[in-house]
């Protein structure tokens, strides 16, 4: 058994859970809810059992380091991230609807690391620059941040697909959250969400700060990072400041999911020192 | 209050409008990422390539080859810092009273509706000692009101988390002012040292000015260290701090891991090969079939056997290219052959027996050479640093305080009713009403089992 294996059956029971999600919205099924949070819990399970495996593997591959050091590791831990915080806010406020759009996101960043022929599930070794004991915290604060911008993103969907429907409470919409709670919750995610971009910019400061001796350098993912930190310090603003709400904020976190895309993925198509991530 | 102040000047009013911090930010993400798809510092040719040249000569005018470092940019985050300090001070004397006042309107809570309402059995009076200290131990008791059929208590929790906003903009002013001052009293540059070699001065890397240390940087070794895989596993350079003939430190250093000394930093961060010294020659003649091996250095010359020529090793040459192959670093050498034209004779490190390939009557070959790299290091010193970080703590603890911590009020009215107990909870909060509802909820199933 390798951690490959196990992770690749984490995909499946994360498909699996969106499943159940979906369909016990669609179909107002409580049963299906019930099975839906205990695949996931299952899942978050299987997908930590598998990095735990993985970093046991790479110690006995001689070199040993935790399992968040390139692409395919990363978006493995990214879904179990966004799986463990959907839980936590299915535990605290029991919206199930929101796990029909949080679990397929999981669902996508497992599929892409299992089964993309670009990623390289092989343990490598560290390189020099990745050497430091600020790599388990820069990964982990970027990735929960990440994860609750995924969160945030998935609920202004619904955000926008019950402002976007005029017949008051017809069919599956009206199974969706009260409009000021999905909009209350939407803004706890970016709030959260900000908190820990907010340290992952600066523990990959202070990183390269004892890498390289300067803790700023315009690299395309610093810059990258900080545009997104812009977006949602715009969002805040104009929540706080203006009042908005609802369906325009919900705009506000697609457009910032979108920069936290780019910073993830898209960086890499530039030059700079984060191209280990590809 | 807000309608007391004195009409303020239109700057003012501009720096504090919300719009206005919007825009500034919008103009720093779009100008942020536009720096991120120009190239960065290339040179001009390379711009007038992709850019053709009324786009090349705009990139020019507008310093977009660093843009980051631009006027315009520069001046983008000085009017952010400006509209940060000045919607602070604008905001603080209503955000400190709120914080020291004393005074609670119980009057604005009353006006909303109540967050929950129950009975209890008892009568207003035997709860009064049980729920005032039950409200002690969570609130800051504000006022016991007695009315006609019951009592009033209400208090508040959690008014200092209303400095996690102002502290959040102060400590992004902080940082800004730390890399001011690295900028200013700070340097950057860097250094090349050969094994066994010593320097004491860097080049900068700004100005590319020369400046003196005013202390010796001594590389006893530099070493690569690597996977099975062959991928590089560490570099490491043994460094040594020389004053005056005194040996004041010694560290060996690796990336992430600099040698600190006098406040100045240094980073290991490029190597590369030394021209060798000592090498070992290889000649063949197709006549005899037995070689003859020499021990030469650059600049050094030889005679063949039997007088039929001399040869000498010329130069290092460190990229050499053979009909646009690169094969690396080489040493070069002139083939002086009686009655010949001399000819250039290469040997590259990495193909020593190279020279076969010309199939000429004497064919010399590189049997050895010594190995010896110098270290790249880059030096910094950079005093801002210390703001920086004080600032991004503030920063963390700010936005931790935003998120997790929020300024609760919350009034209890209990009245008779029918020889039982009508209590309804009003309150307030800064942030989610959601957990402040989850908050009461729970509230009141303890007070129910009071």
């Amino acid at each position: 058994m390798n951690s490959s294996l196990i992770l690749s059956v984490t995909t499946f029971v994360y498909g699996a859970a969106g499943f159940f999600y979906i369909a016990a919205w669609i179909f107002n099924a409580k049963p299906a809810g019930k099975a839906a949070t205990w695949t996931l819990i299952l899942g978050v399970s299987i997908n930590t059992i598998g990095l735990l495996f993985r970093w046991k593997e790479s110690y006995d591959l001689g070199i040993g380091h935790a399992p968040l050091s390139n692409l395919y590791e990363s978006l493995v831990f990214f879904a179990l991230v966004i799986a463990v915080v959907y839980l936590v806010l299915e535990k605290k406020y029991s919206f199930k609807t929101i796990g029909a759009f949080a679990t397929p996101l999981a669902f996508f960043s497992m599929a892409y690391a299992s089964f993309s022929p670009k990623i390289g599930e092989t343990i490598q070794p560290l390189m020099p620059a990745l050497k430091s004991n600020w790599l388990i915290a820069h990964v982990i604060t970027c990735f929960i941040g990440y994860a609750a911008f995924a969160l945030a993103f998935g609920i202004g969907l619904m955000v926008m697909m019950s402002s976007s429907s005029n017949d008051a409470k017809a069919g599956i919409l009206s199974r969706l959250p009260d409009k000021s709670v999905m909009d209350e919750l939407m803004h706890k995610m970016v709030m959260f969400g900000f908190l820990f971009l907010t340290g992952g910019i600066i523990t990959g400061a202070v990183w390269a700060n004892s890498a390289w001796g300067r803790y700023w350098g315009w690299d395309p993912k610093e810059t990258w990072s900080l545009i997104t930190w812009f977006v949602y310090a715009t969002l805040l603003h104009v929540r706080f400041m203006r009042g908005w709400r609802g369906k325009r904020i919900a705009i506000f976190t697609v457009i910032g999911f979108a920069a936290v895309l780019f910073t993830y993925f898209g960086v890499n198509y530039l030059p700079g020192l984060h191209s280990y991530g590809s | 209050m807000n309608e007391q102040k004195p009409s303020k000047n239109p700057v003012w009013q501009l720096f504090i409008s919300v719009k206005f911090t919007v825009t500034v930010l919008i103009l720093l993400a779009m100008t942020s990422a536009a720096g991120t798809i120009i190239p960065q510092n290339g040179d001009s040719q390379q711009y007038l390539q992709i850019y053709g040249s009324f786009g090349s000569s705009l990139i020019q005018v507008f310093d977009l080859f660093d843009m980051y470092h631009s006027w315009w940019f520069r001046s983008l985050i000085g009017i952010l810092t400006i509209n940060i300090i000045i919607c602070t001070i604008d905001r603080w004397p209503a955000t400190w009273r709120t914080i020291t006042s004393q005074k609670f309107k119980p009057e604005q809570l009353l006006a909303k509706k109540p967050y929950k309402e129950f009975k209890d059995e008892r009568i207003p009076a035997d709860l009064k000692p049980v729920y005032t200290s039950f409200i002690k131990r969570r609130y800051k008791i504000k006022g016991v009101h007695t009315l006609q059929n019951g009592f009033r208590i209400y208090g508040d929790k959690g008014r200092w988390s209303r400095l996690g906003v102002p502290v959040v903009h102060m400590s992004i002013v902080l940082i800004l002012v730390g890399a001011l001052v690295g900028s200013f009293f700070g340097f950057d540059g860097y250094v090349n040292i050969p094994e066994g070699g010593s320097a004491d001065r860097i080049r900068l890397r700004n100005s590319n000015q020369i400046m003196d240390l005013g202390f010796k940087v001594v590389c006893k070794d530099f070493n690569i260290e690597y996977y099975e895989s062959g991928a590089v596993k560490e570099y490491r350079s043994a460094l040594q701090i020389i004053k005056n003939d005194k040996l004041l430190l010694e560290k060996n250093i690796i990336v992430n891991n600099p040698l600190k000394f006098n406040g100045i930093r240094f980073f290991q961060s490029s190597y590369g090969a030394l021209p060798p010294e000592n090498l070992e020659i290889k000649i063949t003649s197709s006549d005899s079939k037995d070689p003859i091996k020499y021990k030469m250095k650059i600049g050094e010359t030889i005679l063949l056997p039997d007088n039929k020529g001399k040869f000498t090793i010329t130069r290092f040459n460190k990229d050499y290219h053979f009909k646009d192959v690169e094969l690396g670093q080489a040493i070069e050498g002139e083939l002086n052959l009686v009655d010949k034209d001399s000819m250039t004779i290469v040997l590259p490190l990495r193909f020593p027996t190279f020279d076969k390939m010309r199939k000429g009557q004497w064919i010399i070959s590189l049997e050895n050479h010594d190995n010896k790299f110098y270290t790249g290091l880059q030096v910094r010193r950079d005093p801002g640093v210390m703001l920086v970080y004080l600032g991004f703590i503030l920063i963390l603890g700010g936005c931790w305080v935003i998120f997790f911590s929020s300024h609760q009020k919350i009034l209890l009215e209990i009245t008779a009713s029918a020889e039982m107990s009508q209590i309804r909870i009003f309150g307030s909060t800064t942030r989610s009403k959601l957990d402040f509802k989850q908050h009461i909820e729970k509230m009141v199933s303890s007070l129910k089992l009071l």
